[in-house]
């Protein structure tokens, strides 16, 4: 089934309007459609045709190798999968202008070569890639996410011209329309329904938006009381861009908060993330609790975070007022100071504004539970440091020297004795990693009378030259206390200053090299972050497509006269195979039957005595006798018999009318 | 675990099969078309393709409810030859009568064969050739074994054949082509009557219950003219032997009756005329006799070494000519078994229908096989002995032929490279090019 002219060119046209590249769309539309209106071939074989799909597909595996690099994983491969018809087209173009209009099965398939190699027997069938083409560009155009309902009516009609123009014509077309006037109907409806249901399962499963566990800002599962050795990886997950030892520098860089302790999990129990509304200039966004209008800034401190999946949980020094330069889709935030970004790309760089303006929520209950389990432990800790009654700032320096005494370990050999970890932890084992100390300091300071919160997020202490700024590594992530002191919320940090040089340690011999790769990966990145920037690619990989295709080309055009007119059908060599009665027969074919292999031409005639009126009958009758005489009989033909039979037969298959049945 | 591979290759193959069944190409386009817009589109906020999702998702739902609706009431009657050729396509013709009471219009007819899925014994067992150079997961798995397995039971798959259009009452012939790809028995389970949705995404399948089976010869090969060369030798029973009815033996003179001469031989007239008995004496018979031996000993079990083999056999039984000769076809099936062509014998028709039965025998039977030419060697002329493997029972099996006069052929059928040792005066035939092999036979 050959695709009707024009289809491709519109699905193209569709494609470059919901991609927002209208023009190369038009070029792609005037490149598919030229073949059918020059008669310009060329001769490719499918060795050719292997050679352009090889060349598709490294350039398809270099797209998304690149975007990937720059715009991360998940957004690199749609955008990848957007310019998919760009990538393909040198296929398709190629198989318009080759000679037969159709790509051998096996250019498209390595695997099919190979088999062919081992086994020439193995079938390759010729194929035409215009129809899966066709469903690429569709599919394509989704993936640009142009929001309206262009997208549904465009693939509607598309669709609906290229199944009308394939549907089986044994059904009315009446009955068609209705059907497939109910198929986009119920389409549409049930588009509706699926973001709808997104919607719903977004309101009612935080997680699906928040993305996975580690940037949650509802749920922080500790590893206390688990057994064994505490690991995390070198890769880099933050950049502070600060010079060295600079004193303003932020030592803490705040992500979540949490209010309640349960088992070993942290939990933020707040109302639903609230969005925030940028400045006009869509890159700026103050966050919730900044003073109005006036900036009331007093430092500025610029920063590059790793995201994740295109959303991710931002890293803040404490008191960030206003996020600048932060070309986010979406920002949200929570009471407890989590601040959540949809962001296209591997990373997110932003200038964070701090001030002295406390923009966490004021505490609450929840922020003075104290878990059951804990409360013995706790309480005799407190009664031991004579906590109670003291005013928060003598609470504050007593807990922190009462942790001092403490070692840091991230490795657990036995099980808690006691009654939980923390007591454990707090009594007998005096040692662990960052979590115990600011869970236990945070239960310690609610026993005492004073609300706190557990904070999670990174420590910001390793300096690279060759960036010129902090690094922060996956293992770097910390555990602190936000606590509430003479009403503003204070940063506590018990965790021994040890910590760090003991995490150092862990560092692997490559850490140099692969620090490396990661800042050139990162550089990379930061060189294009939109499709306007990064355009120069596609210009380029066309001009490179459009040479290579060229030199590949150029040596086989066929002249004028070896350009093929219709498709070629296979070689028939007998005496009279250019009889014109075969064509009368092919016209009859659907009325009277096909002539099967091995029927004699007089068989088939008779049928058709029967099916067709009697004038007909016998003009079909005395065209067969020619016919036969031209084929067998040794003196031919006369000139004007031989001219008969072509004029009857041309007059025939030209008016069908005239073989009506029973007229 | 194998039971476990066994099972989901069971079910893939059935989805398959179904899937196969239903879908047109437009259908499959579409189904690719919707599952590639489900996975771009999981994210609703992230692609907008979960429309096109939709969209397609409810074409193909409508397609298949009106391909449900496809109920035709045909009868079709199947008419097939008896025998077939492996790799010749075989055409027969299939009657269809409308008994419905609508017009039947765009239906297409396509065969349905017996369930061609290997139970677990056989996938357990078999070999598909080439395994060995696959690698480890393909082996383990062995996906492509099961396919071949499947695909060697069934002709290679025939377009489907169009019905013209059918009034109430109405019946038509349509001539069908299968090509099928391996000797042995064909079984159909049936026909399947198929016509496609107003779309033409999915097809509405009616299955009309026409068994039927064919046999399908071995392929042949051509055989150069073979001058076998060997003289006659004494055939003990005379012409008796190659003669199915009666007796057609040369008279040669009379002589008097001696003690166990059977009384048929008595020519009566000559008894009362000298009265005492005389018998009638015929001639001794003497025929070239040639023994085709094919080796059906696997040592590895590689199937397209013995089908060769089968079909080199069956070349040589259809080729040579049996006017003036016998030819016996000697091979292991379960016990040797021994079938004989030539002057009044066996057809070469039926031989090959024989050998279009012949399956792969442990190799231990060889000896058998050995033992019971070298036992009729005496009134053996020429032998053509037919390996598909080499060790050094077959060798000394050639050796003690050679050695007892007789004109040895060796054929040994397999990749060989270089040819193995001790197998000097054995022709080695590849595979993959038998027919050039054979042409080099003098």
């Amino acid at each position: 089934m050959n695709m009707p002219p024009f289809l491709l060119a519109a699905a193209l046209l569709f494609w470059g309007w919901q991609a927002g590249a209208l023009a190369v769309a038009a070029v792609f539309a005037l490149a598919v459609e030229a073949p059918r209106h020059t008669r310009v071939r060329f001769d490719l074989g499918p060795g050719d045709y292997s050679r352009i799909a090889d060349f598709c597909t490294v350039l398809f595996v270099a797209l998304i190798v690149f975007l990937a690099a720059t715009r991360g994983v998940t957004r690199g491969v749609l955008t990848a999968f957007e310019w998919l018809p760009a990538v393909l087209l040198p296929v398709v173009v190629a198989q318009r202008l080759g000679r037969a209009d159709r790509v051998n099965l096996s250019a498209l398939f390595l695997y099919l070569r190979r088999l062919r190699q081992r086994d020439a027997s193995v079938e390759d069938p010729l194929v035409d890639t215009s129809w899966v083409f066709l469903g690429v560009t569709l599919i394509a155009a989704g993936t640009a996410n142009s929001r309206g309902v262009g997208y549904f009516a465009g693939v509607v009609l598309i669709a609906g011209w290229a199944l009308y123009a394939m549907r089986p014509r044994h059904h009315a077309r009446p009955a068609w329309l209705a059907l497939f006037a109910a198929a986009a109907l119920s389409g549409y409806y049930g588009q509706m329904g699926l973001a709808q249901l997104q919607t719903m399962l977004e309101t009612l499963v935080p997680d699906w938006t928040l993305g996975t566990a580690p940037d949650d800002p509802y749920r922080s599962s500790t590893r206390i009381g688990q057994l064994g050795e505490i690991k995390a990886s070198d890769a880099i997950v933050a950049r502070v861009h600060a010079p060295e030892a600079d004193p303003a520098r932020p030592r803490l860089l705040h992500r979540a908060s949490y209010n309640r302790y349960s088992g070993t999990s942290w939990l933020a129990r707040t109302g639903p993330m609230r969005q925030l509304t940028p400045e006009p200039d869509g890159a700026t966004w103050p966050l919730a609790g900044a003073p109005a209008g006036g900036n009331g800034a007093s430092s500025r401190v610029k920063l590059s975070v790793r995201l994740n999946q295109g959303k991710s949980l931002l890293a803040l020094p404490q008191g960030t007022l206003k996020l600048a330069g932060l070309p986010a889709t979406r920002l949200k935030r929570n009471a407890l100071g989590a601040v959540q970004a949809e962001i296209e790309g591997d990373w997110a760089s932003y200038a964070a504004e701090t001030g002295s303006a406390d923009s966490d929520a004021p505490p609450d209950a929840d922020d003075m539970l104290v878990p059951d389990a804990e409360r013995p432990a706790l309480r005799r800790v407190v009664d031991e440091l004579r906590l109670r009654g003291l005013p928060p700032q003598q609470v504050v320096q007593r807990v922190e020297r009462f942790f001092s005494g403490f070692g840091y370990s991230t490795y657990r050999g036995a099980a808690a004795q006691g009654p939980s970890p923390i007591a454990d932890f707090l009594t007998r084992s005096r040692s662990g990693h960052c979590e115990y100390f600011a869970a236990a300091t945070a239960l310690l300071l609610r026993e005492a009378g004073i609300p706190a919160r557990y904070a999670t997020g990174y420590s910001v202490q390793e300096y690279s030259r060759l960036e010129q700024a902090y690094l922060v590594r996956d293992r770097h992530s910390h555990a602190w206390v936000r606590a509430r002191v003479d009403g503003r919320w204070i940063d506590l940090d018990t965790t021994p200053a040890t910590w760090f040089a003991e995490e150092e340690k862990r560092a692997p011999a490559w850490q140099g090299l692969a620090d490396l790769l990661g800042w050139a990966r990162f550089r990379l990145s930061q060189r294009s972050q939109t499709p306007a920037q990064d355009s120069w690619w596609l210009w380029a990989g066309a001009a490179l497509a459009v040479w290579l295709g060229w030199r590949l080309a150029g040596k086989r055009r066929l002249s004028r006269d070896e350009a093929p007119g219709p498709p070629a059908t296979a070689p028939v060599d007998f005496p009279g195979c250019d009889s014109e009665f075969y064509r009368v027969m092919e016209a009859l074919s659907a009325r009277v039957g096909v002539r099967a292999t091995g029927e004699p031409v007089d068989a088939w005639v008779a049928r058709a005595g029967r099916v067709l009126d009697a004038r007909t009958a016998q003009r079909l009758d005395r065209l067969a006798k020619l016919h036969q005489r031209y084929r067998f009989d040794p003196a031919g033909l006369t000139a004007a018999d031989r001219a008969q039979l072509e004029g009857e037969s041309s007059a025939m298959v030209a008016s069908p009318d005239a073989a009506r049945t029973g007229a | 675990m194998k039971r476990l591979v066994h099972a989901v290759l069971r079910g893939i193959s059935t989805v398959d099969y179904l899937a196969r069944a239903r879908l047109t190409l437009a259908g499959w386009l579409v189904l690719g078309a919707t599952v590639a817009a489900a996975i771009t589109g999981v994210d609703t906020n992230q692609t907008v393709t979960y429309q096109a999702f939709a969209f397609l998702i409810s074409v193909l739902l409508i397609a298949l409810a009106m391909s449900l609706l496809f109920r035709p009431r045909v009868v079709a009657e199947r008419r097939l030859p008896r025998l077939a050729t492996a790799g010749q396509p075989v055409t027969y013709r299939v009657a269809v009568t409308n008994r419905g009471r609508r017009a039947l219009r765009g239906a297409t007819l396509v065969e349905r064969f017996a369930d061609p899925r290997p139970d677990y014994d056989e996938f357990a067992r078999a070999h598909e050739p080439g395994e060995e150079t696959r690698n480890w997961f393909d082996r383990r798995v062995g996906y492509f074994r099961w396919r071949y397995l499947i695909e060697r039971r069934l002709p290679r798959p025939a377009a489907e054949c169009p019905v013209p259009a059918l009034a109430p009452g109405q019946s038509v012939e349509v001539e069908m082509t299968l090509l099928p790809r391996r000797r042995g028995r064909l079984e159909f389970a049936g026909l399947r009557l198929a016509r496609t949705d107003p779309f033409g995404l999915l097809r509405g399948i009616a299955r009309l219950p026409v068994p039927g089976k064919l046999i399908v010869l071995p392929k042949r090969y051509r055989v150069p003219a073979l001058a076998l060369p060997g003289k006659r030798r004494y055939q003990p029973g005379g012409v008796s032997l190659a003669s199915s009815i009666g007796e057609s033996e040369e008279f040669v003179s009379l002589r008097d009756y001696r003690p166990g001469d059977p009384l048929q031989r008595l020519h009566w007239k000559s008894f009362a005329r000298t009265g005492r008995p005389i018998v009638k004496e015929y001639q001794d018979e003497f025929f070239e006799r040639h023994a085709l031996i094919l080796d059906t000993g696997m040592e590895a079990s590689d199937d397209r070494a013995f089908e060769a083999a089968v079909a080199v056999a069956a070349s040589f039984v259809y080729t040579l000519d049996t006017q003036e000769c016998l030819l016996d076809l000697m091979f292991v099936g379960g016990e040797v078994r021994s079938f004989t062509a030539g002057r009044g014998q066996m057809q070469p028709g039926q031989m090959l229908e024989v050998l279009a039965g012949v399956a792969p025998s442990p190799s231990g039977e060889f000896d058998a096989l050995a033992r019971a030419v070298l036992g009729r060697r005496a009134e053996l002329t020429s032998a053509i002995v037919v390996l598909v493997g080499w060790n050094e029972r077959r060798r000394e099996f050639l050796d003690a032929l050679r050695g007892t006069g007789l004109e040895v052929r060796g054929l040994l059928v397999g990749v060989f490279a270089p040819p193995p040792p001790g197998a000097s005066g054995v022709v080695v035939l590849r595979p993959d090019e038998v027919e050039a092999g054979l042409a080099r036979l003098q």
